[in-house]
């Protein structure tokens, strides 16, 4: 009778916690084809058979600030990309809101932050970005080599308006990052970006 | 002796007044502190006209609002009270904060022996982030200066008018749906309800930018929320429910809906 009871706790506990999340299989990544910095089209559809990092841009936003002045990023961009992922920075602000940079100048705002990113992506639209549900800059996305979605969410669990340690944070990219590559499933697939709203 | 301690008098704040979007005062309820006799202080926010600082749970977007208390030794703050959030509303994403002149509450518990010579300094810091449709950090300090008294009685008065009321009378539950939840309440002896909104105390659970609808079934009024992707069901669904009276008042309560299993059926 007590193992029965038991059986049945149990089975309760997995029906609430698998309530509003995700299913085992990871799902798709939505596809875009966007102009880049570097003056081609890129679609997620090249990349097949590679990781990809999408990381939502604003070069005004004070949190995006924070974590480029850090380094924080820069060196996620290093590191990622020396572990052979791509690296695809979005701009998600429409012409004349914060954030929105021309084809021009939007390399050397990169540089003049300290980032090196594989490319930047111009979603003048919000297409790409709603499609993505970007809310927030930064907002992080880890793709897998089929096209399946990761990771989508806050770059870390540190939502402070003060300086607190950021380099002390738990990273969400690289915790998804290690979890796959130790072929485990990514514990937490999805959370809530912070930052700046994405200025559509 | 006791009773004139406990008299309710008011303190002088000292807040930095910085060129900011965003400043801080602190008051206090009382006028002096005695010793195991806890108190109530305003933390009173000034923002800049057409900017807004964030919720515990900023929504889709922003930073909550960090405060720190900084106490003698012995003090403890045993209960803080946020106002009753706004929505705010940008190309299609919503975020939780407030405008104008919100008033934070704490409780503060001064320890049961007071020795006459420690001092009874109670500061604050806080960080915030601070948006119009640009956004802005910044943080300030604020202390109280006991012995002057000019009277915030009114202060406390309206803090407390702008707080979310105790929601248990609502009974309140959740039941799980295919796109996310329901939450269910009942309201006695109050006009028709046009409309209602529910702030989740929790961050990423329920989508902020999501229509919420609310329908009434035989007397139980059913709100329909939709949850974020990757978002686990909690015990109970917690926040403050803003509802909008067809007499066109409103009223807000903090509810703890405990989830109901009979909906995992749905």
């Amino acid at each position: 009778m007590k193992k029965q009871v038991i059986a049945l706790g149990a089975l309760a506990a997995v029906v609430c916690a698998g309530a509003f999340t995700f299913g085992n299989r990871a799902p798709e990544a939505p596809d875009f084809k966007l102009a880049a910095a570097s003056g081609k089209t890129l679609s997620l559809t090249d990349f097949k058979g590679k990781y990809v990092i999408l990381e939502w841009w604003n070069n005004g936003c004070p949190v995006v600030g924070k974590h480029y002045r850090s380094e924080n990023i820069p060196k996620l961009q290093k590191e990622f990309i020396e572990k052979g992922a791509v690296w695809l920075t979005i701009v998600s602000s429409a012409p004349g809101k914060q954030g929105y940079v021309t084809t021009e100048n939007a390399m050397t705002t990169m540089k003049g932050m300290g980032g090196q990113p594989t490319d930047i992506l111009f979603d003048t639209t919000g297409e790409t970005g709603k499609a993505y549900r970007a809310t927030a800059t930064p907002q992080i996305v880890l793709i897998g080599p089929k096209g399946e979605m990761l990771y989508n969410g806050a770059i870390d669990n540190n939502p402070r308006a003060s300086g607190a340690a950021i380099l002390q944070s738990e990273n969400y990219l690289r915790r998804a990052w290690d979890e796959v590559h130790a072929g485990k499933p990514v514990s937490t697939p999805s959370t809530q970006a912070y930052g700046c709203a994405v200025k559509y | 002796m006791l009773a004139i301690l406990a008299a309710v008098g008011v303190a002088l704040s000292v807040g930095t007044m910085q060129p900011e979007r965003c400043s801080v005062n602190l008051h206090a309820e009382v006028a002096t502190v005695t010793a195991g006799q806890p108190f109530w202080v305003a933390l009173q926010f000034e923002i800049e006209p057409g900017w807004h600082i964030y919720w515990t749970n900023p929504g889709d977007s922003g930073l909550p609002t960090e405060i720190r208390w900084k106490l003698p030794p012995g003090f403890r703050v045993s209960e803080v009270r946020w106002p009753t959030p706004h929505r705010f509303e940008a190309g299609g994403l919503v975020s939780y904060g407030f405008e104008g002149a919100p008033i934070v509450l704490a409780r503060i518990v001064p320890p049961e022996r007071l020795d006459q010579a420690s001092p009874t300094a109670i500061g604050v810091e806080t960080d915030w982030m601070v948006c119009n449709e640009n956004c802005e950090l910044g943080s300030s300090n604020a202390g109280l200066e006991w012995g002057r008294a000019p009277a915030t009685a009114k202060l406390f008065e309206t803090a407390r008018a702008a707080l979310p009321r105790p929601g248990t009378a609502l009974n309140a539950r959740a039941v799980r749906t295919e796109k996310g939840c329901r939450l269910q309440f009942h309201l006695q002896g109050k006009p028709e309800v046009a409309g209602a909104t529910f702030f989740a105390a929790a961050s990423g659970l329920v989508s902020p930018s999501a229509a919420q609808q609310v329908k009434r079934e035989a007397g139980t009024y059913e709100l329909s929320l939709e949850t974020l992707p990757g978002a686990k069901q909690p015990g109970s669904l917690d926040g403050v429910l803003t509802v909008s009276f067809a007499n066109k008042t409103t009223e807000s309560y903090w509810i703890k809906a405990p989830f109901s299993l009979e909906g995992g059926k749905e």
